[in-house]
């Protein structure tokens, strides 16, 4: 394996970001103490960290390097169904460059790029969006020189209970265990989850274990891979305190926290 | 050996004008500056081109005193003139990347007269004091994680905001013989200088482009070196009255990679299993639309079928009332009549020469009869008669009974001779007579 420290993510070696978003019907609760819902909350997310990323890719002649390619899987939005987050005229499609995002935005708000919108309508079939995200993620591997770029990374968003994780959770646990298994010659595929939750107060951010009755909310924390050394120190300079074995998992986070566990969770 | 200024663009970069190293040396007052703008951020070269030169043209090795030289060069930085791009949400970023303003790291030396050197620096471009003992002195960082864990840069809003202190630097001043070497390099070869120290003696060995490209590549294709820009400027002590830049010549520019949209196959094919009613309607709908249509198209073909059927029936019909009624028919009737008549012609004159034959028969036989008397009693005593006629038995019983009813003593035995034939010429001459 090489070291990942040498590997700079270009439009030669680019790295994917697989969004998974939960469009159930609970996603319509507050988020928080905020007046909007959980919803327009991820929504805005990860329309600012698409925005974040191309900020990182765009030259000083104006060019946007494709150096980052993004999934947006959105879960929920129907029921038992898993489709491209994608909308307008990036609709249907699985894998976008950031130089075709920047493209074709679905709109323009207060003067920054929109790709896609909240939903909220149905149950939460999150094992059959990893099982898509696992199936893109191997596709994407196995594509071109991916084989030597920065592994990808997937980053789950949800506010509940999966519906079709099976008897013990086991089958949203072996589809999650397939993932990790898959990797480049820079590492394995990362996980990292966002468990938004309406009880006020537990926050926990980036624990390296978790005490707790709530079944789903350990096994989210089971499903997170640690953070690599390049998280970790961005996490430190966003001034999270960051304990060995630190896992990307982030419960009942704010905002703020929302947005940097996007940033965390994109390589520089 | 002079100094020597090596540098070649990341392959990402295409082109050498877009390298983000900038350099910058002034032999006279020895001094030396180095910095690398940081990708991401907003013209980056501009502002890694301006600090180096105002470094080297004025020299401060006081922290707190070069980051107001520094700020007041921000100026300079941001009346470079850019022009924003059409599509409103490249420009957005664009306009949010200016307002983020421009980052480098930095590191500045000058020579002293006491064989010292005094070094600032900030950020991730290292220093390497290679002595005639290959032993290898480097700074700020002396290993790979302290380089990598390096958080600090010169940015033009964080200097106007105040926000860059004393602890974005470090400093140092190194003692030095005159054999020495120095090497500064900005990050992705340091890092390969801290990793793998041999490959300082590679690094002074490059005389030329050729061999540069050739030593970034092997590294690069080992993923031992990072693809970033390489830049290194190479200061022996002994001579730094010489400069020799090695970098890519004007025609050189890397391959771009090819546009290829990933597609991920196996997404593709359950992205059909995934259609809403909605969808399987809209699609229903199509498929009908399609099916009427081909069934217009089916029909006119039909139509069309049937017109040419009937066209070439006519064509036909035409074709066999032409060989029917065309002229050559008559002509052959005509010629049927007339041979017709000549072969009635034929049969008449056929008839007319059988009857002339018959009478030069008659005639040839008279004549035989004239001339051969004298010789017929010897030969029919040596002979008997001859029972060999000419004509045959039916025929000689048949003139032998018309010879008797005729009153001619003849036996009606079918035997033929000359007698008979002499009674039967004197027969035949008289119903000739009567006639």
């Amino acid at each position: 394996m090489h070291d990942i420290r040498n590997l700079t993510i270009s439009s030669t070696n680019p790295c994917l970001l697989v969004y998974l978003i939960d469009q159930s019907g609970s996603m319509n609760e507050k988020f928080g103490n905020a007046s909007h819902t959980k919803a327009v909350e991820v929504t805005n997310a990860i329309n600012d960290i698409i925005y974040e990323v191309g900020l990182r890719c765009i030259g000083s002649g104006g060019e946007l390097k494709n150096r980052f390619e993004i999934a947006i899987i959105g879960y929920g939005k129907q029921d038992n169904v898993v489709q491209s987050g994608w909308e307008g005229q990036l609709s249907g499609k699985w894998v976008v460059s950031i130089k075709n995002i920047f493209d074709f935005p679905l709109a323009q708000e207060n003067d920054k790029p929109i790709w896609i919108k909240p939903y909220s309508e149905s149950n939460t079939p999150m094992t059959k969006a990893f099982e898509n995200a696992k199936r893109l993620c191997n596709d994407w591997i196995n594509w071109g020189n991916h084989r030597d770029c920065h592994p990808p990374i997937i980053i789950n968003i949800t506010d509940g209970e999966a519906t079709d994780a099976g008897s013990n959770f086991n089958a949203l646990k072996s589809q999650v265990e397939q993932i990790k298994s898959l990797r480049t010659n820079y590492g394995s595929v990362s996980i990292l989850n966002i468990h938004i939750s309406t009880r006020a107060g537990d926050k926990l951010l980036f624990p390296s274990e978790v005490n707790t009755g709530d079944k789903f909310e350990r096994l989210l924390f089971e499903m997170s891979t640690p953070l690599d050394e390049n998280m970790i120190r961005i996490a430190q300079q966003k001034g999270y305190d960051i304990r060995h074995n630190a896992k990307g998992y982030v419960f009942n986070g704010n905002a703020t926290d929302l947005i940097n566990f996007l940033n965390i969770g994109t390589p520089q | 050996m002079g100094i020597t200024v090596l540098q070649l663009h990341k392959r990402a970069s295409y082109e050498f004008k877009y390298i983000q190293d900038k350099y910058a040396v002034n032999s006279e007052r020895k001094t030396f500056a180095l910095a690398d703008g940081t990708t991401q951020s907003f013209n980056s070269e501009i502002w890694a081109e301006i600090i180096t030169k105002e470094f080297v043209a004025n020299p401060i090795f006081n922290a707190n005193e070069l980051i107001t030289s520094f700020t007041k060069q921000v100026e300079l930085y941001k009346s470079a003139k850019f022009e924003f791009s059409t599509n409103p949400a490249k420009a957005s970023l664009e306009k949010a990347k200016q307002n983020k303003g421009g980052t480098a790291t930095f590191i500045g030396l000058q020579f002293t007269e006491q064989n010292k050197l005094d070094i600032i620096s900030c950020g991730d471009t290292n220093l390497f004091l290679l002595n005639s003992e290959n032993k290898i002195i480097p700074f700020p960082f002396a290993d790979v994680d302290s380089l990598d864990a390096n958080n600090y840069f010169i940015n033009t809003e964080q200097l106007l905001q105040n926000k860059i202190d004393e602890t974005f630097f470090k400093q140092r001043t190194l003692e030095y013989s005159p054999s020495d070497i120095l090497i500064i390099a900005t990050d992705a070869l340091s890092r390969l200088i801290l990793k793998k120290p041999s490959t300082i003696t590679e690094l002074l060995g490059i005389k030329n482009f050729e061999q540069l490209h050739e030593f970034c590549l092997k590294y690069w294709k080992n993923k031992e070196l990072q693809e970033d820009d390489i830049s290194a400027i190479i200061i022996p002590f002994n001579n730094i009255a010489d400069l020799k830049l090695i970098h890519p010549p004007k025609d050189f520019s890397f391959p771009k990679e090819k546009e290829e949209e990933f597609i991920p196959t196996s997404l593709q094919q359950n992205k059909q299993t995934n259609y809403t009613d909605m969808d399987m309607n809209e699609i229903r709908n199509q498929f009908n639309g399609v099916a009427q249509d081909f069934h217009q198209v089916k029909k006119k073909l039909k139509l069309h079928e049937m017109l040419l059927m009937v066209a070439i029936s006519l064509l036909m019909v035409n074709i066999l009332l032409m060989y029917f009624l065309r002229p050559t028919n008559s002509k052959d009737d005509i010629s049927n009549a007339k041979a017709k008549s000549e072969n009635a012609i034929i049969k008449k004159y056929e008839n007319t020469i059988g009857d002339l034959k018959s009478e030069i028969q008659t005639l040839k036989s008279k004549i035989t009869d004239l001339t051969q008397p004298k010789e017929e009693p010897k030969e029919e005593k040596t002979e008997p008669p001859k029972t060999s006629q000419t004509i045959s038995k039916e025929e000689a019983k048949k003139r032998q009974e018309e010879l008797i009813k005729a009153g001619y003593k003849v036996t009606a035995d079918g035997i033929w001779g000359a007698q008979s034939e002499k009674t039967w010429n004197e027969y035949q001459q008289k119903k000739k007579d009567k006639k």
